[in-house]
């Protein structure tokens, strides 16, 4: 006798959906001093002095710079420590 | 006006006229946005682009902005207090009594100050660009002397600020103060 069949009694089905990373983004701001927008950078994101300055520079000549992907819950971090800094950031989906 | 560091890492001005003495004053007026829509739009910038402004929105006015206000105020309060203890200068001995017609000012601000008033001067700064419109083109040009009307008066006044903003900088990153 052939065994029997097994009763399915719940099916279930998993998906994963990986979270879309969110960026940071500063924008050109005429009246933020640029030395005070790479200290600003140097000290939120700890990005070393050169690096910091091609992200302002970035800000400066073509009007905004990505400076930071991820996490939506920290990248709502990154521009809440920016807003204190009074700088121009806003939290965009990546595409 | 003269600026040196003491040895407790405070930057001292002194010798500032009656006219730098009242733009010192006004910092923490100019700083507060007031009920001014360009200037509280600029100093409280939205989080997002609108696009996906309406999902951040809502918890960030309840849970970031009062935090930034809180934060904004502190500053202007810890630069009130230092401006509240800024000085008359000492009559100089090496000038007869009859030159020193004009007073002139001295203030200290602390290091642990520092964070407070380069804040509270980028307030003011951008709350003035904000209320009256300041452009980029007028930002960008030499300060105009004398200066003729209130536009004048107030891009020298936000100018002002950013050399102050420099100084203090200058001495956070351990950089050479340019100019002093």
């Amino acid at each position: 006798m052939p065994p029997a069949a097994p009763e399915i009694l719940e099916e279930t089905r998993t998906t994963v959906a990986l979270d879309v990373p969110w960026s940071v983004v500063v924008h050109n701001d005429p009246i933020n001093l640029m030395s005070y927008v790479t200290m600003v950078f140097q000290r939120v994101f700890q990005f070393p002095r050169e690096k910091a300055e091609k992200h302002m520079r970035e800000v400066h000549e073509l009007g905004r710079s990505t400076v930071w992907s991820g996490a939506k819950e920290k990248a709502e971090h990154y521009v809440q420590q920016l807003h204190s800094h009074l700088l121009l950031a806003t939290m965009e989906q990546v595409e | 006006m003269r600026m040196r560091d003491d040895q407790t890492g405070s930057l001292s001005l002194s010798g500032l006229p009656p006219f730098l003495a009242q733009l010192l004053r006004e910092i923490p007026v100019m700083a507060d946005p007031g009920e001014d829509p360009a200037a509280l739009e600029r100093i409280f910038s939205p989080p997002a682009m609108p696009a996906t402004l309406p999902e951040i929105a809502e918890d960030w006015s309840e849970f970031v902005r009062p935090g930034l206000v809180e934060w904004f105020q502190s500053t202007r309060d810890i630069v009130a207090l230092d401006l509240a203890r800024m000085k008359e200068d000492e009559p100089s001995p090496e000038l007869p009594l009859g030159d020193q017609t004009e007073p002139t000012y001295r203030l200290s601000i602390g290091a642990r100050h520092f964070d407070a008033w380069l804040n509270a001067l980028n307030q003011a700064r951008l709350a003035l660009a904000a209320r009256f419109g300041l452009t980029e083109t007028e930002m960008n040009r030499s300060p105009r002397q004398p200066l003729l009307d209130e536009r004048d008066h107030r891009i020298f006044q936000v100018d002002f600020y950013g050399y102050l903003q420099e100084m203090i900088l200058a001495r956070m990153m351990g950089d050479d103060p340019a100019g002093v």
